[in-house]
């Protein structure tokens, strides 16, 4: 180094520039990124089980409605006193009478609720005398002299048609309120079933992956020719490779919450261990390159030693990639069609993914090598999972089949590596579900 | 906190050790970035760039050497591939286009002498700025600029001694240094 060079170093290192603070604030931003998905996660959560509360504290639903009618000209003034607990006999004796001339019914829908009270009845144009109610178990409630109905929603009161001989509205109304006290809700009438299933599940899977990643865009780094021979006017990452689909499984356990009888939610926890097979050839140790992009252009290279090359080597061989995951599958399920026993259904998770440990062979940016380097393989992801099963119930149990697809929605490597991985698990789900008590 | 303690924060990717990191080092590394950039705005892209590079591949440092030396290189390589991704840049480091260029001596800020030099630097064309960059302040090699710059080795040669030759022209010209029996004595001129 000459004296004009030495002269420019001192000069140069002397030198300082105090950079703006949003430059920390960006690099801060860049190692330490809000993680949203938990949050996002855990509102769903929160929004679920407040619309489930809500749901089963203030809007019972009976559906398993079934009806009954009773006929005009039997039903006596103090027999239609609905609020005030003597709707038993009305039904007993009625159901009894036989049918003459035109019929004039009233109607109590199927849907009971709780929040309504009986004195909105006062409100309605009552002329007819069909008397629907749901439930084939509330007549045999009904007939118990300690039983009583003491609400209806609002919905029912348009419907609610009694006949002429009625008492008047006021004199519901009184009654309803002389009986206030001995008001009782429907949980006490109908006995409370569960909406809680609790759900296992096995899962045989045959893993695969989708590479992704334009050849100009991984190949600006090592500026050259990135594949031998024939290969050259490969336009994808994924015509560069060999590989083929291997055997994984999944297994889980799951609860899931009746909304009704066509649908639940569901959350639980899963296992996934998910494979596939690439094929490589032996060789000596040899550097193998992974660039590092940023901003769209390579800023950074990774070199590991490498005994496997893509193309021409000693001798053939199979890698095998391996990820053993745990995930959160949050999701539904729809009930599409069914009878008693059987049922056709679909339902969709999203699935927030730890990778707990992987075995994962990369291919390198010039693809000339397969190397390892975990700290290029996310920890964190996010799968979707879609099914359709049949459900055949058994009583205690019910069995539940059907095909499954998983998908990875974030590449299985750092945003940073040009190669897009996406791995994917076609499945065959075996499980059961239990309603808990 | 000491060193060792940093770069253990910064290992397991703690932010007040990564940011006790960063206001230690990013003044004198910004300076660096400054004369590879075309302006003061791209020397912080260049050097947000290099931290985030020197903070996810700090396991990489391993204590071999002085950690502003390695901090000093990821800053270089990250400038110059933020200079390779201009095709501005690759036209630049030919020689024949950048020999015409005049230096006007008005256009030379006067302010501190080590600014002064790092100005006149800057004012270099971009190919001889930073060959001249890299050989003469930061120590690499003209073999290794040849790698680094994706140009012949006999080019990087040329384009530093053009590039010496203008630098020492606008030194002389801002009275910085001063020409003595057709010698540029500049050590006469900044140590009187």
């Amino acid at each position: 180094m000459d004296e004009f060079e030495s002269f420019l170093r001192d000069k140069a290192d002397q030198y300082k520039l105090y950079p703006s603070d949003k430059v920390w604030g960006n690099i801060n931003k860049s190692l330490h990124p809000r993680k949203k998905w938990p949050y996002v996660a855990m509102a769903l959560l929160l929004v679920g089980v407040g619309i489930s509360v809500d749901y089963s504290l203030f809007n019972f639903t009976n559906s398993n409605s079934q009806n009954l009618t009773l006929k005009h000209g039997t039903v006596s003034p103090e027999k239609n006193n609905i609020a005030g607990g003597n709707l038993a006999p009305i039904l007993s004796s009625t159901l009894a009478a036989p049918s003459s001339g035109k019929e004039k019914i009233a109607t109590i829908p199927a849907r009971l609720s709780t929040r309504e009270p009986v004195t909105d009845i006062a409100g309605t144009g009552i002329e007819e005398s069909q008397v629907v109610v749901s439930e084939p178990s509330l007549n045999e409630e009904l007939h118990s002299p300690t039983r009583e109905i003491i609400s209806l929603d609002r919905k029912s009161l348009t419907e609610f048609r009694m006949p002429a001989v009625l008492p008047k509205p006021g004199n519901i109304t009184e009654n309803t309120v002389e009986n206030k006290s001995s008001r009782k809700s429907l949980w006490a009438v109908f006995p409370k079933k569960s909406k809680l299933e609790w759900q296992v599940y096995f899962s045989p899977t045959a893993s695969y992956r989708k590479l992704t990643g334009g050849v100009s865009d991984v190949t600006y780094f090592s500026n050259n020719a990135p594949f031998n021979g024939n290969q050259q006017d490969a336009s994808e990452v994924s015509k560069a490779v060999t590989q083929k689909p291997s055997f994984g499984a999944e297994i889980g356990t799951s609860l899931a919450y009746k909304l009704s009888d066509h649908f639940r939610l569901k959350a639980g926890i899963q296992f996934n261990y998910t494979r596939y097979q690439l094929r490589a050839y032996n060789f000596t140790p040899e550097k193998a390159s992974f660039g590092i992009q940023h901003n769209g252009y390579f800023a950074d290279t990774i070199n590991v030693i490498s005994n496997y090359r893509n193309y021409d080597g000693y001798g053939s061989t199979w890698l095998q990639n391996q990820y053993l995951q745990v995930s959160i599958p949050i999701g539904f399920e729809w009930s599409i069609v069914g009878n008693k026993k059987f049922h056709w259904n679909i339902a969709s998770t999203i699935q927030p993914t730890y990778n707990l440990t992987n075995n994962a062979y990369m291919l390198s940016t010039d693809f000339q090598h397969y190397g390892q380097d975990p700290s290029l393989v996310r920890k964190w992801n996010i799968n979707a999972g879609v099914e359709t099963f049949i459900s055949y119930n058994m009583g205690p149990v019910t069995w539940r089949v059907g095909p499954q697809f998983r998908y990875q929605l974030i590449s299985s490597y750092q945003k940073n590596y040009p190669i897009k991985e996406y791995l994917l698990d076609y499945g065959f789900k075996i499980g059961i579900s239990k309603t808990l008590r | 906190m000491t060193e060792e303690a940093m770069l253990n924060g910064c290992l397991h990717n703690d932010a007040s050790s990564q940011q006790e990191l960063y206001y230690r080092y990013s003044p004198k590394m910004l300076s660096v970035c400054y004369r590879y950039a075309k302006s003061r705005e791209d020397a912080e892209d260049m050097l947000q760039e290099g931290f985030i590079k020197v903070f996810t591949q700090i396991r990489q440092f391993q204590n071999r050497g002085a950690l502003e030396g390695w901090i000093r290189k990821i800053m270089v390589h990250t400038c110059i591939n933020h200079l390779k991704k201009n095709r501005k840049f690759s036209e630049s480091v030919d020689i024949i286009h950048a020999s015409g260029i005049q230096v006007r001596e008005e256009s030379i800020p006067s302010i501190v002498q080590a600014k002064q030099v790092v100005e006149c630097i800057r004012m270099l064309p971009l190919g001889y700025r930073t060959v001249l960059n890299l050989y003469a302040i930061e120590g690499y090699s003209h073999k290794e600029i040849s790698v680094m710059l994706d140009i012949e080795e006999s080019t990087s040669r040329s384009q530093y001694t053009r590039a010496k030759t203008m630098l020492e022209d606008i030194l002389i010209k801002k009275h910085i240094l001063q020409r003595h029996k057709e010698r540029v004595d500049w050590l006469a001129a900044v140590n009187p």
